[in-house]
C-alpha cells in the first residue's frame, strides 16, 4: 500500500468546505489581499516618467515585494490553523484513526494552503498588471513587462508558499493555541523573504541566473521542510497535544517535619517565589509550582509564595502542561530564605526555540 | 492517583483467562500491553482475548486506562510494552494502515466538523477509506442510526446525543471487524441510550465485533458477552455470570410468614446446605453450592416442619455489586 491520491484530496477537500463557513479564513483571503494591493497600486501608478532609472528599478521591485507578502503569509496563517484547529475541535481522533497516513494527511493540508494562496496571489499580481498597464507610465510599463520581473513574481509564489506552509504545520502540530500558532508561523515566514528582498532592491545584482539560483535554493528549503515536518509528525503527539510530564502529586514533600525526641530542632528554610507580570501565557493559569518533582502549589501573575524548606539541597521547577522553566536546583541552610522569581517567556526568539525545547518557555532565575 | 503497581498488590485478583477451548480464534488480543505516560503507568500488563463477534465490555472507573486502552488498539499511541492483535493483525509500527482499514473507533467525544454538514463528514470519511458507492453507503448509515432526516444539517447545529449519532454512523461507514465504542452512551437521555444499545445489538447480529468501554454497569450487564474490569491493571475477566459466581459464594434466600422455632432442625440435616445464617425473623440465607439442586430439598423439610413458604431463591448479585467490590478497595487505597 502506498500514497493514496483520494485520501490526500479527501482531506484537500474537507478543508476547502469547511474555509467557506469559517469567517476568520474568509476574513483574512479577503483583507490580507487588499492590504498588499493598495500601496503598489498607489506606487506604480504615480512614478513620474521623469524618474531615473533606478529609481524607477527599485521603486517596481518594492511594489513586487511588496506582493509577495501574500504567498508569505496567506498558507502560513491557514497552515498554522490545520492541525491546532482540529485539535481543538476534537476532530484528530477519528481522522487519525482511518487508513489515513501521515503523508496523505500533511499533502492534503498542505494543498489546502497552497491552492488559495497560488489563486489569491496570482490574482493580485494579475490585477496589479492591468491597473499598471492602464494608467502607469509607458516607461514604467515596459521595465515592468520586462520578462525577468514577471519570471521571479510567478516563480517565487509557490516557493515562498511552500515554505510558510511547511513552517505553518510543523508549528501548529506543536502547539495547542491557535493563536499563537499564527502569530509565531507568520513571523517564520518571512525569513526567505528577506532574500528575495535584497534582490528587488537591488543590493544583490539581479541577473537572471540569481533568480533562479536562489529559486532553486528555495526548492531544496520547501524539500527540507517536507522531510522535516514528516519526520516531526508523529501520531501520539498529535493525539495527547504534548508530551507527557513526570506525574505530579500534590504533597507536603518540602515541609519541615517536626523535630522529634532530644535532638536540637533543625530551623527550616523557607523558599520565596515571586511571578512577575508579562510574559507568554500571563493571562492563562497559575503556573504550578513543583518542588522537588512534586506539586506544592501554584503562583498567579504578581503573586508570592513562601514555602517552608528542609535545610540540604532541592530543585525547583515552574509549570503548565509541557511548558515549564528549567529545573533549578540549590541549598538552603537552616533559617536561610531562598528567592526565586519567575515569568512567562518575554522574548520572542527564545518563545520561538520552546516550541522545541519546552522548558524554555518560562524564565526562572535566583534573585 | 498514584503509582498502580503499588495499587494492585496482592489484593489484585487474578484474571480469568478466556474459558480455553470453545472459543473461536481471537479477532482482538492483548498481552502484556502497558503504557506509561512519563512515570504514570495508565495501563499495566493487559492480557485479553476477544472473540470474533463477541461484544466485550471493559468497565472502570474515570482514569481506568480504559481511552488509552482503546487508544492503542486504534494505533492512535503506541504501547510502552507488551504486545497486541487487532483485527486478526499484529500491533505494529508497519500494520497500522492495515489495522485501521478493518476497525473503526467512536472516540470519547463524538470529534465531528461542526462547520460541516453530516453528510459533508461523513463525505470525508467515506473518501478516507477509499469507499466506492459512498452516497448510498452515507445513507445506509444515518438510516442506521435515524438520522437521515438531518443529513443537511450543520453539525454544529446539532445536540449532544444527535452528534454521537453521526459519530456512531461515522464508525459503520467502512463495515469494520472491530467497533471501539469508548462510552457511547455518556451523557445521553433514556431514549438515545436505547437507540445505541439496540444499534449494538444489531452489530452483534451482523458478527462484528464491539470492544465497549463504559462504566455504566447495567449497560455493561444487558449488553456484553464478557466483560473486564478493569482499574489500571485487569482486575476480572469473563460473562457477568461468571463473575459473580466468582466474587460471591452462592445462596439461596428463603422467606416464611412466622419465624422459624428451630431452624437447625430444618436447615442443619440437609447435605445442599453448606452453612445458614438469618439476618432477621423469618428471613434466611443458606450457603449451597448448587442452588437448582438444593432449592427442592429446602422447600421439602420447610413443608415437613410445617412452616409457610413465602419464597425461595437464589440470592442475586448484580454487576454492580461485582464492580463495587473490585473498585471500592483501589479507591479506598487512594484516599488512604
Ligand atoms: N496524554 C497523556 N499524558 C499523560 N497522562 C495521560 C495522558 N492520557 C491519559 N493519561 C492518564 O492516564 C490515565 C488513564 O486515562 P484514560 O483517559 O485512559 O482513563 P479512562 O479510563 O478513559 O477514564 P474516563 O472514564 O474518565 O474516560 C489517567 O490517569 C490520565 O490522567
Ligand atoms: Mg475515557
Amino acid at each position: 500500500m502506498s500514497f493514496s491520491w483520494g485520501r490526500a484530496s479527501a482531506v484537500l477537500r474537507k478543508e476547502l468546505r469547511d474555509y467557506r463557513h469559517n469567517r476568520f479564513v474568509i476574513m483574512t483571503m479577503a483583507m490580507l489581499p487588499l492590504i498588499f494591493i493598495a500601496l503598489p497600486v498607489v506606487d506604480i501608478v504615480t512614478i513620474p516618467a521623469s524618474a531615473s532609472n533606478a529609481r524607477l528599478d527599485k521603486l517596481i521591485g518594492l511594489s513586487l515585494l511588496y506582493m509577495l507578502l501574500i504567498p508569505a503569509i496567506v498558507p502560513s496563517v491557514l497552515s498554522a490553523y490545520s492541525v491546532v484547529g482540529e485539535r481543538e475541535q476534537g476532530t484528530l481522533e477519528p481522522v487519525l484513526t482511518t487508513p489515513l497516513r501521515r503523508e496523505e494527511f500533511l499533502v492534503g493540508k498542505a494543498l489546502a494552503a497552497l491552492v488559495p494562496a497560488l489563486g489569491i496571489a496570482y490574482a493580485v499580481f494579475g490585477v496589479f498588471l492591468v491597473i499598471a498597464a492602464a494608467f502607469a507610465h509607458p516607461g514604467v510599463t515596459s521595465v515592468l513587462f520586462d520578462s525577468s520581473h514577471l519570471l521571479v513574481q510567478l516563480l517565487f509564489t509557490p516557493l515562498l508558499a511552500g515554505w510558510s506552509i511547511w513552517v505553518g504545520i510543523a508549528i501548529s502540530a506543536r502547539s495547542s493555541d491557535v493563536r499563537v500558532a499564527q502569530q509565531l508561523s507568520t513571523f517564520a515566514s518571512l525569513p526567505p523573504l528577506a532574500l528575495v528582498a535584497l534582490m528587488s532592491l537591488n543590493v544583490i545584482a539581479p541577473t537572471l541566473g540569481l533568480a533562479l539560483g536562489l529559486g532553486a535554493a528555495l526548492l531544496v528549503l520547501d524539500g527540507l521542510g517536507w522531510r522535516g515536518v514528516s519526520l516531526l509528525f508523529d501520531r501520539e503527539r498529535l493525539v495527547t497535544g504534548h508530551r507527557s510530564r513526570p506525574a505530579a502529586r500534590v504533597s507536603t514533600g518540602g515541609l519541615p517535619r517536626p523535630a522529634v525526641g532530644e535532638r536540637s530542632p533543625t530551623v527550616p528554610a523557607t523558599l520565596s517565589l515571586t511571578r512577575k507580570w508579562g510574559g507568554i501565557m500571563q493571562g492563562g493559569r497559575p503556573f504550578e509550582i513543583l518542588l522537588d518533582r512534586e506539586l506544592v502549589g501554584d503562583i498567579s501573575s504578581q503573586g508570592t509564595v513562601e514555602l517552608p524548606l528542609q535545610p540540604g539541597r532541592h530543585t525547583l521547577q515552574i509549570g503548565i502542561g509541557r511548558r515549564t522553566s528549567p529545573t533549578r536546583e540549590f541549598d538552603a541552610s537552616e533559617g536561610e530564605m531562598v528567592r526565586f522569581w519567575c515569568r512567562g517567556q518575554l522574548f520572542w526568539p527564545l518563545y520561538l526555540a520552546s516550541l522545541i525545547k519546552a522548558d524554555l518557555s518560562i524564565t526562572l532565575k535566583r534573585e | 492517583m498514584t503509582s498502580p503497581r503499588s495499587l494492585a498488590g496482592p489484593r489484585s485478583a487474578p484474571a480469568l483467562t478466556a474459558p480455553s477451548g470453545g472459543l473461536p480464534e481471537p479477532v482482538l488480543a492483548a498481552e502484556h500491553l502497558t503504557k506509561c505516560f512519563g512515570d504514570r503507568t495508565a495501563v499495566d500488563d493487559l492480557n485479553l482475548e476477544v472473540a470474533r463477534g463477541e461484544v466485550f465490555g471493559f468497565l472502570g472507573p474515570n482514569g481506568a486506562g480504559k481511552s488509552t486502552t482503546v487508544r492503542m488498539f486504534g494505533t492512535l499511541i503506541a504501547p510502552t510494552s507488551g504486545s497486541a492483535l487487532v483485527a486478526g493483525v499484529p500491533l505494529g509500527p508497519g500494520n497500522g494502515v492495515e489495522i485501521r482499514r478493518r476497525i473503526s473507533v467512536m472516540p470519547e467525544s463524538p470529534g465531528l466538523y461542526l462547520r460541516l454538514s453530516v453528510t459533508e463528514n461523513l463525505e470525508l470519511f467515506a473518501g478516507l477509506y477509499g469507499l466506492r458507492h459512498s452516497s448510498q453507503r452515507i445513507g445506509r448509515a444515518l438510516e442506521a442510526v435515524n438520522m437521515s432526516g438531518r443529513a443537511s444539517d450543520t453539525c454544529g447545529s446539532l445536540s449532544k446525543g444527535l452528534r454521537q449519532r453521526v459519530a456512531l454512523a461515522r464508525a459503520l461507514l467502512n463495515d469494520p471487524q472491530v467497533v471501539f465504542l469508548d462510552e457511547p452512551t455518556a451523557g445521553l437521555d433514556p431514549v438515545a441510550t436505547r437507540e445505541v444499545h439496540e444499534l449494538v445489538d444489531s452489530l452483534r447480529q451482523h458478527a462484528v465485533t464491539v470492544f465497549l468501554t463504559t462504566h455504566r454497569l447495567e449497560e455493561a450487564e444487558r449488553l456484553c458477552d464478557r466483560v473486564a474490569i478493569f482499574n489500571t491493571t485487569l482486575r476480572l475477566t469473563g460473562t457477568p455470570d461468571e463473575l459473580r459466581r466468582r466474587l460471591f459464594t452462592r445462596a439461596l434466600e428463603v422467606r416464611t410468614l412466622a419465624a422459624l422455632p428451630d431452624p437447625g432442625k430444618v436447615f442443619d440435616g440437609l447435605p445442599a446446605v453448606e452453612a445458614w445464617s438469618s439476618d432477621q425473623p423469618g428471613s434466611y440465607i443458606l450457603r449451597v453450592s448448587e442452588p437448582s439442586a438444593a432449592a427442592p430439598a429446602v422447600a421439602r423439610s420447610l413443608v415437613a416442619a410445617g412452616a409457610d413458604v413465602l419464597a425461595i431463591g437464589e440470592r442475586q448479585h448484580s454487576l454492580e455489586d461485582v464492580y463495587l467490590r473490585l473498585i471500592d478497595d483501589d479507591v479506598e487505597v487512594e484516599r488512604r
